[in-house]
């Protein structure tokens, strides 16, 4: 049983918290709703002896659509729960693949709890490959200014390292036109409807030309223990085409050539990239056959 | 479906232990706390299977704060348990058999300190091959668990003459079953608190199925006389079995008389998955046949149960296994063996089911798979080769006469799930503004029946006794006591209405008393679904002899002839007025209680009924279940979905309606877990699946918003058995029901559970030659 013989910090800004976590070090940890730390030390990993709580921080709250450089996006602040995620008319408007992935994240009591930076954080989250194929941006303190990329690039130099103690501020979210033809998909695959870790998570974000042609395409694929991974390569061999009817049994292989996955005792490697590539590939080829 | 609280409003009733539970303010055993109590924790095994070289307590019993560290050699009497077989030890002498096995333990002032003590207990092992497989230990080769060999136990049943029947079968079906190993996931994990008394005499406060079963074996372990222990062992947090069997209750009595100080056990729920009792997996082969009518002619069925380290009960549910493995069929040529098989798998034991879940699942199975083979209609298949009323039992035993089988098959034809199966019955139909359209494309739908036949009691050979007490207290209480134990399946209820119904009195009159080795006489264990019956069986006998002590002594109180008295709501009544409303109380029980010469007080002991034919384990009471589900499959994930369930069930009269769904509802809900989703994953002895983050039970989400529950109330004439529990009916036939349903909707055969989303895909792939069944789509 783990022993919670911590110091909690409250800083009020990010400069605060970062210098915090600065002068602490790695006796220190950053903790938002805590919900993903909580089992983890009850597993047994050490608890560290200060924690730098974010909460606050009430700039890091909140959802509100922003214009940048003329393009309108939703910046989803970094400490918005799942719970408001789930509910919150903005999202439910221009990011609904959010929303259900936010349904699909633990249960109700953890949600009102969890955070969509904790989610992202945690870089296992199920909410990642939702943000993913939405083209979602980052924007992180690191200490002296703010810096936004890429979602996937963010969770990729994680991957490589974590040593790097930026703090996560917000998510950003292109809002695209209203006439544009979308399809999306988001599934999460788990051995039980709710509250459960994933066997593999899935989400596609496809747009139509006037011809019915695939313009753009974005897949991933995340959940339990897989790293997220955009199908890049998947993606592109899509662009232009009219008719899957041709294409689809090659497409449903490079899915499964693409993922990166794992075995473990409760479901195969191949039973997850089989799933993910299922999921996907009846996705597009349903899409186009019916035009909705 | 039917409304319960319109249908059944006279019986109705919010429990009384209910809303102290659903506020959280009822204090469960293991919440309790007493001054200057010490925490006791135990070591368990490093290994699943290992000799114990050497074991040194010096550092532990150093640490501030530690009070003592118990090994083998501080057990004053038996260093075993085990209800029937007491082969378990308390603490290992010099093997352990499983990673649950305890070697030692502490008691200390916080838990942090025993928990250092364990961390400083050095044991040194050396480790054994690890038996993990029941096939391969029976093997001549293979090490023995115990010096006994790993055959625990062989049960036989046999009748006519089998090959000759096969051969002149028409239809012939074979198939192997395999079933996992299930946990009880209680929500309160095993725990209690530990007194001892100046005077040499102890008190536990921990849960149990059968408290005075627990007494006498921790008498046997303490080297103390019994009624120098009392077992306080209600309200549990649930049990479902799983607390039938001694847990913590050792090791906290130990420690308490070794410290004299009181000690609180409280198993994590990491410890009580790694202690604590599981389902038998069951190898279950079965090979039936018929002839060309559709009458089944022969039955085979060898099936290996793995009962782990221990023995517990794992012959009696085997025996029961055999008895239920050719269910409510008239078969005349049968040939049935099975075996319980020492393993280093944690410790199989009791059950909700014991035994007939798994065999269910089988014989259901070569049911359908014969009804399919024919092209016959499985209601019709099981209708003509259904048991009567007057026939013998599966073992060839007299029992009760019973039509619930015909009953229950014949209410489930009437079934919703027959009418309707559409994407309408999803659970979270309500959240989606519309049914995906993908998700439509790919989902097979379809409905399947199984039923089931479950004997009560412990059967013929077994010490099966009951009883009760009935007394005014004296505030003027009718008190009802018995020796059984609250665990949430709402005992309590049940015994206030059968006292109500029976004396006539109101409920507030009635305080019940359980759970309580020194206030309650034996009444057996609360288990094999025989609390019900036992305790109206009590007040038909209670009923007449203590009627007539009130109604004597309200006679001399009033001083009215006794021929003009009669009990009712809160006392004494004139027995000439019939009109209830203008019927005054002339006496209440307050009175009566004040003004008695004596109060009072009846007791009732028997034994609960058993077949006359001398048929080791047969039972004679049997209840019955129907079930219709129907199911969604998702051809690109092999996610199976149950949309509806419904049961008829035959237990005779319905006592308490409220209870009685719950138990009908909730068993169907732990049945679908069994049949889905759980099973506690071991390899080489350990434990795979460690806390119930990887162990699942359904949620809300995976539960069927369409749940009906058709109650077949009626008995035979002149049955004298009454009401039978319903502990367990309401989760045998739900597997069965779902692979049938399961093979409507995509023609393929499960027969292993649970039904993982893995193998059912692998199975679709099987049934279109492999790929992904994209080309309709598409063309």
């Amino acid at each position: 049983m783990p022993t919670y013989d911590m110091k909690v910090w409250q800083p009020s800004t990010v400069e605060e918290a970062w210098h915090l976590k600065q002068r602490l070090g790695s006796a220190a940890q950053y903790v938002s709703g805590g919900t993903w730390l909580q089992p983890q030390w009850q597993s047994g990993v050490r608890t560290p002896a200060h924690l730098i709580s974010l909460t606050n921080m009430t700039g890091l709250y909140g959802i509100a659509l922003h214009t940048k450089n003329d393009h309108q996006v939703l910046r989803i602040g970094a400490l918005t729960s799942l719970a408001m995620c789930l509910t919150h008319p903005l999202i439910e408007s221009y990011a609904p693949l959010v929303q259900l992935a936010s349904r699909h994240i633990a249960a109700p009591g953890i949600r009102s709890q969890a955070t969509i930076g904790g989610n992202v954080c945690s870089l296992v989250g199920d909410a990642i490959p939702a943000l993913f194929v939405l083209g979602t941006d980052i924007t992180v303190f690191n200490g002296t200014t703010y810096v936004t990329m890429p979602l996937t690039k963010y969770v990729e130099s994680k991957q490589q390292s974590t040593d790097n103690e930026e703090l996560v501020v917000s998510l950003s979210i292109p809002i695209v036109p209203k006439d544009m033809q979308i399809q999306t998909l988001y599934r999460k695959i788990g051995r039980r409807v709710a509250f459960v870790p994933a066997l593999i998570t899935t989400a596609s974000y496809i747009t139509l030309g006037k011809s019915g042609e695939i313009t753009m395409a974005r897949f991933a694929i995340g959940g339990g223990s897989h790293r997220p991974q955009r199908l890049i390569a998947c993606e592109e061999r899509l662009i232009g085409v009219c008719s899957f009817a041709n294409v689809w049994k090659d497409y449903h292989q490079s899915v499964i050539d693409a993922i990166e996955s794992y075995s473990d005792a409760f479901a195969s490697a191949d039973y997850r990239k089989k799933v993910a590539a299922n999921l996907l590939t009846a996705h597009i080829a349903y899409g186009h056959t019916t035009g909705s | 479906m039917e409304n319960w609280r319109e249908k059944y409003a006279n019986s109705w009733r919010i429990r009384p232990d209910g809303p102290a539970k659903v506020t959280g303010k009822l204090q469960y055993l293991s919440d309790l706390s007493a001054p200057q109590m010490l925490w006791g924790k135990v070591l368990r095994s490093a290994y699943p299977h290992a000799r114990i070289i050497h074991v040194d307590t010096t550092r532990a019993k150093q640490l501030p704060g530690v009070y003592a560290v118990l090994t083998h050699e501080d057990v004053p009497g038996m260093n075993r348990f085990g209800i029937v077989f007491p082969d378990q030890p308390v603490f290992c002498e010099d093997k352990v058999r499983y990673i649950g096995d305890a070697i030692a333990a502490v008691a200390a002032t916080t838990l942090t300190i025993a928990d250092e003590a364990l961390r400083l207990i050095e044991v040194t092992y050396e480790p054994l091959p690890v038996v993990s497989d029941p096939q391969v230990a029976l093997q001549k080769e293979t090490l023995h668990v115990h010096s006994g060999g790993n055959l625990l136990h062989r049960a036989v049943h046999s009748r006519g003459d089998i090959e000759k029947a096969f051969e002149s079968c028409a239809y012939l079906v074979e198939a192997v079953y395999e079933t996992p190993r299930q946990m009880h996931v209680y929500m309160e994990t095993e725990g209690g608190l530990f007194v001892p008394h100046v005077d040499g005499t102890l008190t536990i406060y921990a849960g149990t199925q059968h408290g005075f079963k627990d007494r006498m074996q921790l008498a046997r372990i303490l080297a103390m006389p019994e009624s120098d222990i009392t077992v306080i062992s209600s309200p549990m947090g649930g049990s479902f079995g799983g607390k039938d069997e001694l847990n913590i209750q050792p090791y906290g009595s130990l420690l308490a008389i070794a410290t004299c100080c009181p000690v609180k056990i409280h198993q994590s729920r990491e410890e009580s998955i790694r202690a604590g009792l599981k389902r038998h997996p069951m190898r279950i082969t079965m090979k039936t046949g018929c002839d060309e009518l559709g009458q089944i002619l022969a039955h085979q069925v060898q099936f290996i149960a793995d009962t782990g380290a221990y023995a517990t009960l794992g012959p009696a549910v085997v025996d029961f296994a055999v008895e239920h493995a050719t269910g409510p069929y008239r078969i005349p040529h049968v040939d049935i063996e099975g075996l319980a098989v020492y393993t280093n798998n944690g410790v199989a034991g009791e059950f909700r089911g014991f035994g007939g879940n798994q065999i269910t699942f089988a014989l259901e199975g070569q049911i359908d798979r014969l009804a399919q083979k024919m092209q016959m209609n499985p209601l019709e298949f099981r209708s003509i080769n259904l048991r009567s009323a007057q026939d013998l039992g599966p073992l060839m035993q007299r029992i009760a006469p019973t039509n619930g089988a015909r009953d229950v098959l014949t209410a489930i034809s009437q079934a919703q799930v027959w009418e309707r199966i559409d994407a309408s019955l999803r659970p979270d139909s309500h959240q989606l503004q519309c049914v995906d359209p993908m998700e439509e494309v790919f989902a097979c739908r379809g409905k399947g029946l199984a039923i089931a036949m479950h004997g009560g009691g412990l059967g013929f050979g077994r010490p099966d006794a009951s009883g009760g007490r009935l007394l005014l207290n004296a505030q003027g209480k009718i008190e009802v006591r018995f020796g059984f134990e609250e665990f949430g399946q709402g005992i309590l209820g049940t015994i206030e209405r059968i006292v109500v119904e029976t004396i006539g009195c109101a409920y507030e009159d009635v305080i019940v008393i359980l759970g309580d080795t020194s206030n309650v006489p034996s009444s057996g264990s609360s288990t094999a679904s025989r609390a019900t019956s036992m305790v109206w069986k009590s007040l038909q006998q209670l009923k007449a002899p203590w009627t007539e002590q009130v109604l004597v002594q309200a006679s001399h109180v009033l001083d009215t002839p006794i021929e003009q008295l009669q009990i009712g709501p809160n006392g004494i009544f004139n027995r000439k007025k019939q009109n209830v409303e203008h019927n005054e109380l002339l006496l209440s029980f307050f009175d009566l209680a004040k003004g008695a010469r004596y109060l009072p007080d009846s007791s009732t002991h028997f034994h609960f009924p058993t077949t006359p034919d001398a048929v080791l384990g047969a039972h004679y009471v049997y209840s019955f279940a129907a079930v219709a589900v129907s199911v969604e499959v998702d051809r690109l994930t092999g996610q199976v979905r149950v949309l509806a369930i419904e049961q008829a069930i035959a237990a005779g009269p319905i006592v308490n309606s409220m209870g009685y769904l719950g138990q009908i509802e909730g068993g169907g809900v732990m049945a679908l877990g069994f049949t889905l989703m759980e099973d506690a994953l071991i390899e080489d002895g350990l434990y795979m699946t460690q806390n119930i983050d990887s162990y699942l039970i359904p949620t809300i989400e995976d539960i069927p918003l369409h749940s009906g529950v058709t109650a077949m109330e009626g008995l035979v004439d002149g049955d004298p058995y009454g009401p039978r529990g319903v502990g367990e009916i309401g989760m045998i036939a739900i597997a069965p029901a779902i692979a049938a349903a399961i093979y409507d909707a995509t023609g393929c055969l499960m027969h292993k559970l649970p039904i993982v989303p893995e193998d059912m895909l692998a199975a679709l792939e099987e049934r279109d030659g492999g790929g992904f069944p994209l080309g309709h789509v598409t063309q």
